[in-house]
């Protein structure tokens, strides 16, 4: 994996190399697989932080929830820069921060332990599950995510009599399968926490997870 | 309140589909009208013929109403019960081939053939069977199974809790699931996203030159079932699962393939992008067709 080459991949990925110096990587990237596989990961990792905060809830709870994300009234505002770009910069050991990065972005792993209810109904996800890493909650969780997630929880709790038993049993199922594949994702990224498979298969059940509770909370809300 | 008035609205009604219509009128519409249905439970049946008319047929309680409201951007139709639930409603419904349709509901099932318009149908608890469609072609359902056939455009297809069966459609396809099975044949498409919980994911048909598609599970397993013919690019990962391939990979290591390594693959040119990804199922490349799973 360690090559000359391995230190530069982040910079070639912002395009901040010279021109020479990228030439000469793009002949080398048509040889070493590794680091071009590294490089796409790279840049996988540089689009899904692009993408994380674009997703707004559907359902008309959001105007609840958004102050609550961006800081409401009780947090003092960042001033605005103008002209400031967002930049993304990674070298190799960093992709380990920036894989945590994406991590608490999601959030969610507190709000699973603590209220993750009862056994899920869905199949193990496997027959005998490898990890014996125990599981380590501290660092991972994203107070945001999990408000939003207590948010639309706590919307659907009060909306239960709208629905009916078999309807809050197949949502309830289905959140504990996701809520099942968060954990073990979790639980795999504590023994691997560098993985940018993890990680991203984290951040995209947790988005699931929101996903699937807002349209929950909108069919409480009498819309499909 | 709802649901106290649903129970109330389902003991007093018969099923809908056993009485003789209610309603059955034909409205003239203008070009470039749409239809938007929405039911709180029942049925919905459109099909299509080549005037420039709608017809509804409606099947239900006489306390129940449907009301259908010609306007500026096309027609509505809607019910309303005097105690309160709108109760079930059974349409039949004739629309021109080139109406686009919007049908939501609750308690509603929904077929819609042979559009050649843009459809929305977006369902709580009932199946959604679409054949046809062009432009955006979108099928939800939380409870039911959802299947599109014979679709042109951008498919966006999802089913919280059943399968996902898209067939012979053309375009751009997004097909979700949590622990829905996603089976997708006869494909053509250059951009194919499907992603799933606990659901396999089976594709079958052609990766085109210069396509991308991915195919993401957690519990399920991928099946893809493509010609021998294909030029494409693997990029296969798998945390504690299974890869099997009947074709010969340039590059590829079953060893390389645990842990959530990247794994890439190229069979043929390698024109097409494709992403392989399950959590803990299996991965499998076969020639030609997929077998079904077995169990499932």
């Amino acid at each position: 994996m360690a090559d000359n080459w391995t230190e530069r991949l982040s910079d070639y990925v912002d395009d901040e190399l010279t021109p020479g110096e990228r030439a000469a990587l793009d002949a080398h990237l048509a040889s070493c697989r590794e680091c071009a596989g590294t490089i796409a990961d790279l840049r996988a990792v540089v689009d899904r932080a692009r993408e994380l905060p674009v997703r707004p809830p559907a359902a008309d709870l959001w105007p609840g929830i958004e102050p609550r994300l961006t800081g409401g009234s009780q947090t003092r505002p960042l001033p605005f820069h103008a002209h400031t770009t967002r930049k993304f910069a990674f070298t190799l050991p960093q992709l380990v921060a920036a894989g945590l990065a994406l991590m608490v972005m999601s959030g969610g792993g507190v709000w699973v332990l603590q209220h993750g209810g009862p056994a899920t109904e869905m199949p193990p996800v496997a027959a005998s599950d490898p990890i014996r890493e125990p599981v380590v909650p501290a660092g991972i969780a994203d107070p945001r995510y999990d408000e939003a997630i207590a948010d639309l929880q706590q919307a659907l709790e009060a909306g239960r009599a709208e629905l009916d038993a078999t309807t809050i049993r197949i949502l309830e199922a289905n959140l504990s399968a996701i809520d099942a594949a968060i954990e073990q994702s979790r639980r795999a990224l504590a023994g691997d926490p560098a993985n940018v498979y993890l990680n991203n298969h984290l951040a995209d059940a947790r988005q699931r997870k929101l996903a699937l509770l807002r349209r929950a909370t909108a069919l409480v809300g009498g819309k499909t | 309140m709802l649901l106290a008035g649903l129970a109330i609205a389902l003991t007093l009604a018969q099923p809908a589909s056993r009485q003789a219509p209610q309603t059955d009128e034909t409205v003239a519409v203008q070009r470039g009208a749409r239809l938007s249905i929405n039911n709180f439970a029942g049925e919905v049946l459109i099909r299509t013929w080549d005037k420039d008319s709608l017809r509804v047929v409606a099947r239900h309680q006489p306390r129940t109403r449907v009301h259908i409201r010609p306007g500026s951007s096309g027609v509505t139709i809607s019910s309303s019960g005097s105690m309160g639930a709108p109760g079930s409603v059974d349409y039949e419904i004739t629309a021109p081939a080139w109406m686009p349709l919007r049908v939501e509901g609750t308690y509603n099932f929904v077929t819609i053939e042979g559009a050649q318009a843009e459809i929305y149908a977006n369902t709580m608890r009932g199946d959604v069977i679409i054949k046809g469609g062009s432009g955006v072609v979108t099928a939800k359902s939380v409870e039911g199974e959802v299947q599109v056939q014979g679709a042109r455009g951008k498919v966006n297809v999802s089913s919280v809790n059943e399968k996902v069966r898209i067939t012979d459609a053309t375009g751009d396809i997004i097909a979700e699931s949590v622990n829905g099975d996603i089976t997708m044949t006869g494909i053509d498409s250059k951009s194919v996203d499907a992603s799933s919980v606990n659901g396999t994911i089976v594709y079958e048909g052609k990766l085109a030159d210069g396509g991308h598609y991915n195919f993401g599970t957690h519990n399920g397993d991928v099946a893809l079932g493509i010609p021998e013919s294909t030029n494409a690019t693997f990029v296969i990962r798998t945390y504690q699962g299974t890869v099997s391939t009947e074709f010969t990979l340039e590059g590829y290591n079953p060893q390389d393939a645990r842990r959530g390594r990247r794994v890439t693959a190229t069979l043929g040119k390698g024109s097409a992008d494709v992403t392989l990804e399950t959590f803990g199922g299996s991965i499998r490349l076969r020639k030609g067709s997929v077998a079904r799973p077995r169990g499932r």
